[in-house]
């Protein structure tokens, strides 16, 4: 007896909208930071058979801001100089994974799946002059406006659903949890359509 | 001594298979039966020996096997089901499963989040 169709599908695109948790640790900031933006993007996947597929997705994030406090030290005085800095980072994100998908030709799929990501970090820092600058002293302040772009590769693992409309248009969420040396590094609910073909 | 053993051993595995076989073709001769009284056209939930469970619309009554046309999200075409293969076999009953409640209450909450992130990503983009 068999619940697959006579021809079925190999492959299916989704684009999603995620709220993004994106997680910085203390070495860049005084403490752990955490930055929530908002990301969309598109998923492609093929299927090598009716559970395992293999999903390539792309996703860029709106900014997030934080603002850091630099203290520079100033010679001669006992009352160090806070400095402000802001920040606005960018997420982009390229990942590639598989999906173990469970059912048989259902309406609803529960999977899970475990990857790959490369994730781009472009940020922009605006140094805040001080209020009041200390006069006769020379310290050296840090730039007022750099972009930094880094790249960084990390594992992930996902949980989530696909629950059909109809005989091939779906719709999908999952919880996505990245992974870093220091631990978690993103959390990421991601939640969108797309069709099988 | 030896002889009489072998013969127990024998006689049991004799008598062993022999109720086995019995009780299988017991439950095959239930499960016709049992499928010759539902209607046509009833839907069923059918568990099968091997693990698998289906929901099923019952399409015919053959002297070896039930025809069903599983309820799948893709149609499939009609399957011949031995009864010997059946475990469980009963009609669906009328009304919302829980299941389907789940999946309405799921469908729900996901398409407002969607909606929701649609409208963050429309004014972040701003």
């Amino acid at each position: 007896m068999t619940l697959v169709p006579a021809t079925s599908t190999r492959w299916d695109v989704a684009a999603h909208a995620t709220w993004l948790g994106e997680r910085r640790p203390a070495e860049s900031f005084q403490w752990d930071r955490w930055f929530g933006v908002a990301s969309g993007g598109a998923s492609i996947g093929y299927y090598w058979t009716t559970h395992l597929k293999t999903e390539f997705d792309l996703s860029s994030s709106s900014e997030g801001e934080d603002y850091s406090v630099e203290i520079i030290p100033v010679p001669g005085l006992t009352t160090p100089l806070f400095v402000e800095r802001d920040h606005e980072i960018r997420f982009t994100t390229a990942s590639a994974g598989l999906t173990s998908q469970f059912f048989e030709n259902a309406w609803f799929h529960p999977f899970v799946s475990a990857g790959l990501e490369i994730v781009r970090e472009r940020e922009h820092i605006e140094t805040v002059p001080p209020p009041v600058p200390p006069r006769g002293l020379t310290v050296s302040l840090p730039p007022g406006s750099e972009t930094r772009v880094g790249y960084s590769g990390r594992p992930y693992v996902a949980t989530g659903f696909k629950l059909y409309l109809s005989d091939h248009a779906f719709i999908r969420t999952d919880l996505r949890t990245s992974w870093s040396t220091h631990g978690l590094a993103a959390l990421g609910w991601r939640s969108g359509v797309g069709v099988d073909f | 001594m030896h002889r009489t053993s072998h013969f127990i051993i024998t006689a049991l595995l004799i008598v062993l298979m022999a109720v086995k076989s019995v009780a299988a073709q017991t439950t095959a001769d239930v499960w016709k039966s049992f499928a010759e009284r539902v209607d046509v056209g009833t839907e069923l939930n059918v568990r099968l020996d091997d693990g698998r469970r289906m929901r099923a619309t019952l399409v015919g009554v053959r002297a070896d096997a039930v025809l069903l046309q599983p309820k799948t999200r893709i149609p499939v075409s009609i399957q011949a089901v031995p009864y010997d293969a059946i475990v469980r076999m009963e009609p669906r009953k009328a009304g919302h499963s829980a299941a389907k409640a789940v999946a309405i209450g799921v469908a729900t909450g996901v398409g407002a989040f969607f909606g929701i992130m649609l409208l963050i990503v429309a004014v972040v983009a701003d």
